[in-house]
């Protein structure tokens, strides 16, 4: 058996790295020879017995920098951003997924253990036992009534034969 | 703040203590925000109310997963 071959997909993905470096590199080539050719014309046109100090040579440096800070992002840089932090996304993923496993088990747990807490009534529930009582404390209250009717006569007949 | 409520909010924070001193220490980095995991625990508790400290326990371990959540949703879009 010999080694596994290198499957398509990757091929692609490292012609395409190879071929991102070469304009990379290119560019930076370029970038520096603009940068010296500036250099050279700006030092063309002083005057040859005028000193220059470091900070002047650096002078549009700050500004370059601002200019290339405030660049907005195109498609391809979105995408090369992507490109390295795919790994990053992937395991935040794997991690993320498997705190959503490990909380539905919780929440599993809990429906099991029923037991350990206290159940819940449905609003309707809370409705139907608020009428209840109600018509319970109704109910009480007609029977006490009567029972005083009941009571009231016995009580005077006993105070006349008191009398 | 009435009595009652005064109690109520003792007997929440000496549960809270008490989960957090048998169950281990809350998962809050020092970069979040201590009082949102309190609240998330305090409302699951009451959402939940358990009957019992084993009730109590399953409730702490859902909120340690719900913050955990969070936090990965919370790193996925920074």
């Amino acid at each position: 058996m010999g080694d596994r071959p290198v499957q398509a997909p990757q091929l692609l993905l490292m012609e395409r790295r190879f071929r991102a470096r070469l304009a990379f590199q290119a560019y930076r080539e370029k970038a520096t020879q603009q940068d010296k050719a500036a250099l050279d014309k700006k030092l063309a046109e002083q005057s040859p017995g005028q000193l220059i100090l470091p900070e002047e040579a650096l002078d549009g440096v700050i500004a370059d920098i601002d200019a290339m800070l405030r660049r907005p992002a195109e498609e391809l840089d979105h995408a090369r951003a992507l490109e390295v932090g795919m790994v990053y996304f992937e395991h935040l993923d794997r991690l993320l997924n498997a705190a959503i496993v490990r909380r539905n088990a919780v929440l599993s747990d809990i429906e099991r253990y029923d037991y350990l807490f206290d159940p819940r009534l449905p609003v309707s529930a809370w409705a139907e036992q608020i009428e209840d009582g109600r018509d319970r404390h109704a109910n009480e209250s007609e029977i006490a009534g009567a029972k005083l009717d009941e009571a009231a006569p016995a009580i005077a007949r006993s105070q006349e034969g008191q009398s | 703040m009435t009595d009652v409520q005064e109690q109520a909010e003792n007997s929440t924070a000496a549960k809270l203590a008490r989960l957090e001193r048998l169950c281990g220490r809350f998962p809050v980095l020092s970069s979040e925000n201590r009082q949102d995991y309190d609240e998330l625990l305090i409302s699951l508790l009451e959402h939940h109310t358990p009957r019992n400290f084993l009730g109590e326990r399953l409730i702490k371990y859902l909120a340690d997963e719900e913050w955990e959540i969070g936090r990965y949703k919370r790193h996925n879009c920074s």
